[in-house]
């Protein structure tokens, strides 16, 4: 009983991390049609940007949150502005874009191991102390990570699903030409978007370093996971990634609990071989499944 | 009489396919134009110039006076030019009713979006019925009432329609163009195309006949009638 509680919370903040760069991954490619290969190093410039405020500018850690949200976002804003806004309007953008992005990836994380070194920091801000939940002893670093994912991916939630401002993105991902029959400015669309999934990724960097430590190269890995559930649930499907973001943390959780540490992410891939075989139009398919 | 929309030799194609060749045409506000011609010959290429979802190579596109020809495609329809798409180009994941609402995004603060959503039922009461499904599981009709009644919302100036009658049963036909004749009633302006001159012989005043990216012929819907040898030649025989 105590493992399973444990288990299920683990997976539940693991989820709910993954689900941050998930969502926002799953956005861009619904709305803008481009893989970003730069959302891991917005993971963690969001991650450093958290930890030098708090260090080095004094601030409250729990401040740290809104640094990595707006960094995040700030990121996300001149990615569009200097890159992707001028490759996806050429031909082949699909291929060109991915490389592009990747290029400000790696941009981006040598700048950080330029500036702070390869040596991992720890993260600073932290939650301390525990509950009791049901008998089970549960740290409250954990509860207050599932808080945040579930207040941000709510606030994205409303404004895609309640506001005119959301209807607008969803508009563009399904159909770009008659959005902007509607008079909807797609290119402003695709910033609003980038910056949103900017913000997204900027906080689950964060969060995820909360869990670890802070490296040049610790975004590597959760933005894979991230494109790994963006795939299984069907690429552009925002509410399918946040779903799939839980379940494959629990999957991951799981078969690293009982099987072991190292097999918790080959289990996911190997979920993503099946789901593939079996539901190939995901990613293949001539039609873009889109659903916000 | 004044135009509400007036184009000049306007020249347009993808990358390196010249479609249209110089197309020159004049609508004045209260009119009903009609653009028939055979298939793949540049009449959808023309409306999409006008909405300015493609780039004019050159010509002028003049909308209430104002050249509009560098304006982008939601200026434009801030300024009253709505341009229903061919093939609807619905939002398949949304519902009617959010399909509607997303007609009249330009809207002005506080207009009374309730009141043009019960006027385009009024006009297509089935869409009142399934104001909440998803438009990717309504019937083809019913799709293009969703793509007409979007650009309704609007309230446009001008009403610019792709094909209205593509893919649809005869009976359904009917029913789109006793919708639109209806509109013709109450004063709107309408550019339509068409491949078949007979399905706007009710909603025109004045017919175009598009081939190869040039008007070939232009007049009234009964001169078009009586002019079966012209049909003929760039529509073939029935």
């Amino acid at each position: 009983m105590e493992t399973l509680v444990q288990l299920t919370l683990t997976s539940l903040t693991t989820g709910s991390m993954y689900a941050l760069a998930a969502v926002g991954l799953s956005l861009i490619w619904g709305a803008l049609g481009m893989l970003n290969m730069g959302h891991g190093a917005f993971m963690t410039l969001g991650a450093y940007a958290a930890m030098t405020a708090i260090n080095a500018l004094g601030l409250p850690p729990f401040l740290g949150i809104f640094v990595s949200l707006i960094v995040g976002a700030a990121i996300g804003i001149l990615a569009h502005l200097l890159v992707a806004k001028w490759v996806i309007v050429q031909d082949g953008a699909h291929t060109n874009i991915m490389v592009a992005t990747a290029g400000l990836a790696i941009l981006i994380e040598d700048s950080i191991l330029k500036i702070y070194g390869g040596y991992p920091y720890p993260q600073p801000f932290s939650v301390t102390g525990s509950v009791s939940i049901g008998g089970v002893a549960v740290n409250l670093q954990s509860v207050f990570i599932l808080l945040v994912a579930l207040v941000l991916v709510g606030v994205v939630a409303f404004l895609l699903l309640k506001t005119k401002f959301g209807r607008a993105i969803r508009a563009t991902a399904m159909n770009r030409d008659a959005a902007r029959l509607m008079g909807v400015r797609t290119e402003t669309v695709f910033l609003q978007v980038m910056a949103l999934a900017g913000a997204l990724a900027g906080v689950s960097g964060m969060l995820i370093s909360t869990q670890a430590t802070l490296s040049p190269m610790m975004g590597g890995a959760p933005m894979l996971k991230a494109f790994v559930i963006c795939v299984v649930a069907g690429l552009g499907n925002v509410w399918g990634a946040g779903v799939m973001a839980i379940v494959l943390a629990f999957a991951e959780v799981v078969v690293g609990y009982s099987i072991g540490l190292h097999f918790g992410f080959p289990a996911m891939l190997l979920i993503v071989i099946l789901v593939l075989i079996w539901r190939p139009e995901g990613l293949f398919g001539k039609e873009r499944v889109v659903r916000l | 009489m004044t135009a509400l929309l007036k184009v000049t030799d306007l020249v347009s194609g993808y990358l390196n396919r010249p479609v249209l060749h110089g197309v020159s045409l004049q609508l004045n506000s209260g009119d009903a134009v009609a653009i028939i011609g055979p298939n793949g010959h540049g009449k959808t290429t023309f409306l999409r110039c006008l909405s300015g979802l493609l780039k004019a190579t050159s010509g002028t596109i003049s909308f209430l006076g104002q050249d509009v020809s560098h304006e982008p495609a939601h200026r434009r329809v801030a300024g009253g030019m709505v341009h229903v798409p061919q093939g609807d180009q619905l939002f398949a994941d949304m519902s009617v009713e959010e399909n509607l609402f997303m007609g009249a995004y330009r809207a002005e603060k506080g207009a009374n979006l309730k009141y043009r959503l019960d006027e385009v039922y009024a006009l297509f009461p089935r869409l009142a019925e399934r104001r909440g499904q998803v438009t990717k599981s309504l019937s083809g009709g019913e799709r293009r009432m969703v793509g007409i009644g979007r650009g309704l919302m609007a309230k446009g100036e001008l009403l610019i329609l792709d094909e209205p009658s593509l893919g649809l049963a005869p009976k359904v036909i009917e029913e789109i163009y006793a919708a639109l004749v209806e509109k013709r009633r109450d004063g709107a302006s309408i550019l339509i195309v068409e491949e078949d001159p007979s399905r706007v012989s009710k909603v025109a005043d004045q017919i175009y006949l598009m081939d190869a990216g040039h008007f070939v012929w232009s007049g009234s819907p009964d001169e078009a009638a009586a002019s079966e040898d012209v049909m003929q030649t760039y529509l073939g025989g029935k």
